[in-house]
C-alpha cells in the first residue's frame, strides 16, 4: 500500500467515519461478484445469514442491557406503537 | 470520496441497485441478483441497528427513543431469515414460496411505516450517512426490489 493510498483512506475515514467506512467495504465486497454463479449465490446467502444472526444477537443484548423485553417477532402494527415495556 | 458516497447512497436506494452489481465475467443471473440484493438488505438492517446503538451511546436519543428502532431491526432480521431460506432454493422456488415472501415483505413494510410515523427519526445514522428514517425507507424499498426480482423467475398465482 502506497503512502498516497494510506492518505486517501485516512481522508475517507475522516469524512464518513469508521462506521461508514466499515459499511462501505462490506457493501463493495457484496456487490463485486466472481465468475462462479454457485459460489456467488452461496456467498450472498451466507452473508445474509451472518448479518441477520449478528443483528438478532445485538438486539437481544442491547434490549436486555437497557431493561427492555427482547422481542424479535413482529407484533401487529398499530398506530402510536411505542417501545416494548421494560422487563 | 465521490465513489464511496455514491456506492453507499446508490446501494441503499431501490432503482440504482441493479447497476451497482459487478461480475468478473458473464452476465449477472436473476438468482445472483436477488441474493446479492438480499445480502445488501441484511447488511443495511444490521447497520441500522448498530447506528441506532451508536446514536443512543452518543446521547442524541435516549434508550427509550431508540428502542423501537432496535426492536424493529431484530424483527426484520427474524423475518428476513425466512426470506433468505426461500431464496436459497434458487430457481426451485414455488408459487407458494413467492406468496410467502410477498406476505413477509408486506408485513415488514407495514411495520416500517408504523415506525416512521410514530416518532422523530431524523437523526443521522453514522454508519449509513443518512437519517434513520431514510434508512428504514431504504429497507422498505429494497424489500420491494427483492420481491420484484424474485418475481422475475418464480412461478406465481396460487
Amino acid at each position: 500500500m502506497t503512502p498516497a493510498m494510506i492518505a486517501a483512506i485516512a481522508s475517507l475515514i475522516a469524512t464518513i467515519g469508521p462506521l461508514g467506512f466499515e459499511l462501505f467495504t462490506k457493501l463493495e465486497s457484496l456487490l463485486n461478484l466472481g465468475s462462479d454463479e454457485k459460489a456467488n449465490i452461496a456467498n450472498a446467502i451466507a452473508a445474509s445469514n451472518t448479518a441477520d444472526a449478528d443483528t438478532i444477537g445485538h438486539v437481544t443484548a442491547w434490549m436486555t442491557a437497557n431493561g427492555f423485553k427482547a422481542q424479535v417477532t413482529f407484533v401487529q402494527a398499530t398506530a402510536g406503537a411505542t417501545a416494548p415495556p421494560a422487563a | 470520496m465521490k465513489k464511496v458516497i455514491t456506492i453507499l447512497v446508490l446501494s441503499l436506494s431501490m432503482a440504482a441497485t441493479p447497476a451497482c452489481i459487478h461480475k468478473a465475467s458473464g452476465p449477472v443471473t436473476p438468482v445472483e441478483r436477488v441474493t446479492t440484493d438480499n445480502a445488501v438488505f441484511a447488511q443495511l438492517n444490521n447497520s441500522v441497528e448498530q447506528g441506532a446503538e451508536a446514536v443512543s451511546i452518543s446521547g442524541l436519543l435516549t434508550p427509550a427513543q431508540v428502542a423501537p428502532v432496535i426492536a424493529f431491526t431484530g424483527q426484520v432480521a427474524t423475518v428476513h431469515e425466512q426470506i433468505t431460506s426461500i431464496l436459497n432454493k434458487g430457481t426451485a422456488v414455488t408459487a407458494s414460496d413467492y406468496a410467502t415472501v410477498q406476505a413477509l415483505v408486506a408485513q415488514l413494510q407495514s411495520s416500517a411505516s408504523t415506525l416512521v410515523a410514530s416518532g422523530s427519526l431524523g437523526i443521522k445514522n453514522p454508519k449509513t450517512q443518512q437519517t434513520i428514517e431514510a434508512d428504514i425507507q431504504s429497507l422498505s424499498n429494497l424489500a420491494s426490489l427483492i420481491l420484484s426480482e424474485l418475481g422475475a423467475y418464480a412461478p406465481k398465482g396460487l
